[in-house]
């Protein structure tokens, strides 16, 4: 009885208790509730952003291709008789050599650093032009081909052609890539552990910004360079297609195809010694070098 | 001890029994009608100390996150805005003329939002050429001076473009203004830029010989520039 008592004495414990489970479960909430006001719009703020760097790659994409160059490369634009797109001098070029002249890749190099100044702090890029793989027509002067069935192209010329698959031709490729340095971020104190980048990383430590690169195999870049830069440095790309390209075939006739040119944005990442290794790139001032002293 | 001498009262004394007397009274006051500490209010008074926290707890972090709410929703309606005014002067990254540029300018039409458009020779406006130290964009520089100019600025004639060299040390950019009676910025204003190439196709013009040995006059054609369009938008 002394204990039934006791419990009947103490029923305002159990309002205190009451309060205090009360107090505990709203702290959980306003807890719950803080993180997620704290990021709220957070994917939105991502979405906007993206899409303003791809309309801005897109806009740099078109903004290259359709400015004007000098015929005359010695004068300025201003003072030039004659000019012309920028697309028209690389078709050109392209169409007598099926490769670009250093004069050209670097008229194209000059113009893509003045579209993309405002957002090359922050991105790397790369803007190449390549021939997308399809069967090429060979077109014999004489019209006597080996045989095979005639493949109509736009633009060619000759009968009884061969029919040949050619897998992608690149055309040009710039790479903009901000030197990243292994080791201790302090250079020239080995005895604070720097390691020197070796191989082809070791142009980096130059602060060549630009390069050209040849790669033997274009799929090198589709299957491998592009992939890895989607895991790790999310590229945004912009895409045009080119139409009439034209070149050369083995005799008097020509070929007319159509053309990509693309220009993908990341953030600065590190590629590895192989991957430099085979995309063959040579800085801007190797190219530059190989100019023709002008009179 | 209340209850220790309560008991005792009941068990020893039975007091029950002599009802109307004071002790009786008392006793009953004391040790029967008492269910807790205080009273039936008094017990959960104490109660109320955890609950009015908890509430204030709640209430501020609902206002809070409410407030978090309004101004990313701002945001984002600003977003929206900027990328309508951007694709409105920018179009498809090709200007045809100068006309074209402040047409478009015209026909933006957004609310609760200021922007001012420049067409600017980006590489040439980021550099002081031949002057020490970093480069200087000083035409972005929205500070208290700035707008001064910028509220007699108004929109650029075309008969004002042909005065505008592109190739000067200073270049005088093409401009809009979303009104001519723009509010001077305090400088407590969230300002947001946005930058996008375009090809902006030039007359060529016979300009001020600054040079005559180099400058000459060539009036035929036209000549595309890559410039940069830049954006730049505020609350009023």
């Amino acid at each position: 009885m002394l204990n039934l008592k006791k419990v009947f004495n103490s029923r305002a414990q159990s309002s205190v208790t009451d309060a205090m489970y009360f107090l505990i479960i709203i702290a959980g909430l306003s807890a719950f509730m803080f993180v997620i006001s704290n990021s709220y719009g957070q994917s939105i703020d991502r979405q906007m952003d993206s899409q303003y760097r791809v309309e801005y790659a897109n806009s740099a994409l078109k903004t290259v291709l359709y400015s004007s160059l000098p015929r005359n490369v010695n004068q300025s634009l201003a003072e030039s008789t004659e000019v012309d797109y920028l697309l028209t001098a690389i078709k050109e070029d392209y169409a007598n050599t099926r490769s670009l002249s250093p004069q050209t890749q670097l008229i194209v190099l000059d113009t893509v650093k003045a579209v993309m100044q405002p957002v090359s702090s922050a991105f790397d890029f790369m803007f190449f032009i390549y021939l997308p793989e399809r069967v090429f027509a060979d077109i014999t002067p004489s019209g006597t081909g080996t045989g095979g069935t005639a493949v109509s192209t736009p633009g060619g010329t000759g009968t009884d052609a061969s029919t040949t698959p050619q897998a992608s031709q690149l055309v040009l490729l710039i790479l903009k890539k901000t030197p990243i340095q292994t080791g201790s971020p302090i250079s020239g104190r080995p005895d604070l552990g720097n390691e020197i980048p070796t191989g082809r990383n070791a142009f980096l430590v130059n602060n060549e910004v630009y390069f050209f690169c040849q790669p033997p195999d274009f799929q090198f870049i589709t299957n491998r360079i592009l992939p890895r830069l989607a895991n790790l440095a999310k590229p945004l790309e912009s895409r045009v297609y080119l139409s009439v390209f034209q070149r050369l075939g083995a005799g008097t006739g020509t070929e007319t195809f159509d053309a990509r040119a693309n220009l993908i944005l990341w953030t600065p990442t590190q590629f590895t010694d192989d991957e430099l290794t085979k995309l063959d790139c040579d800085p801007e001032s190797t190219v530059r070098a190989s100019l023709p002293a002008s009179p | 001890m209340c209850s220790v001498y309560c008991e005792w009262i009941i068990l020893k004394k039975n007091l029950f029994s002599q009802k109307g007397s004071a002790k009786h009274f008392l006793v009953k006051l004391l040790c029967f009608s008492k269910k807790g500490f205080l009273g039936p209010i008094g017990d959960d008074l104490p109660s109320l100390i955890p609950l009015l926290f908890g509430l204030v707890i709640f209430f501020a972090t609902f206002s809070f996150a409410f407030q978090v709410f309004d101004r990313g929703n701002l945001a984002f309606d600003d977003a929206v805005k900027i990328v309508k005014i951007s694709q409105g002067l920018k179009g498809d990254s090709y200007l045809g003329s100068a006309e074209e540029f402040f047409q478009s300018c015209q026909e933006v039409s957004v609310r609760g939002l200021n922007f001012k458009a420049f067409i600017v020779d980006y590489p040439k406006a980021t550099i002081a050429m031949g002057a020490p130290g970093p480069p200087r964009f000083k035409i972005l520089e929205l500070t208290n001076e700035y707008p001064s100019t910028l509220h007699n600025f108004g929109v650029f004639s075309v008969a004002d473009v042909p005065n505008c060299p592109f190739e000067s040390l200073n270049p005088c950019p093409l401009a809009c203004v979303s009104s001519s009676d723009l509010p001077i910025l305090t400088g407590n204003e969230r300002i947001q830029t946005r930058m996008f190439p375009i090809a902006f196709q030039d007359q060529k013009k016979c300009m001020p010989f600054e040079n005559p040995l180099t400058d000459f006059c060539n009036n035929s054609g036209f000549i595309v520039r890559p410039l940069t369009l830049v954006v730049v938008t505020w609350r009023g």
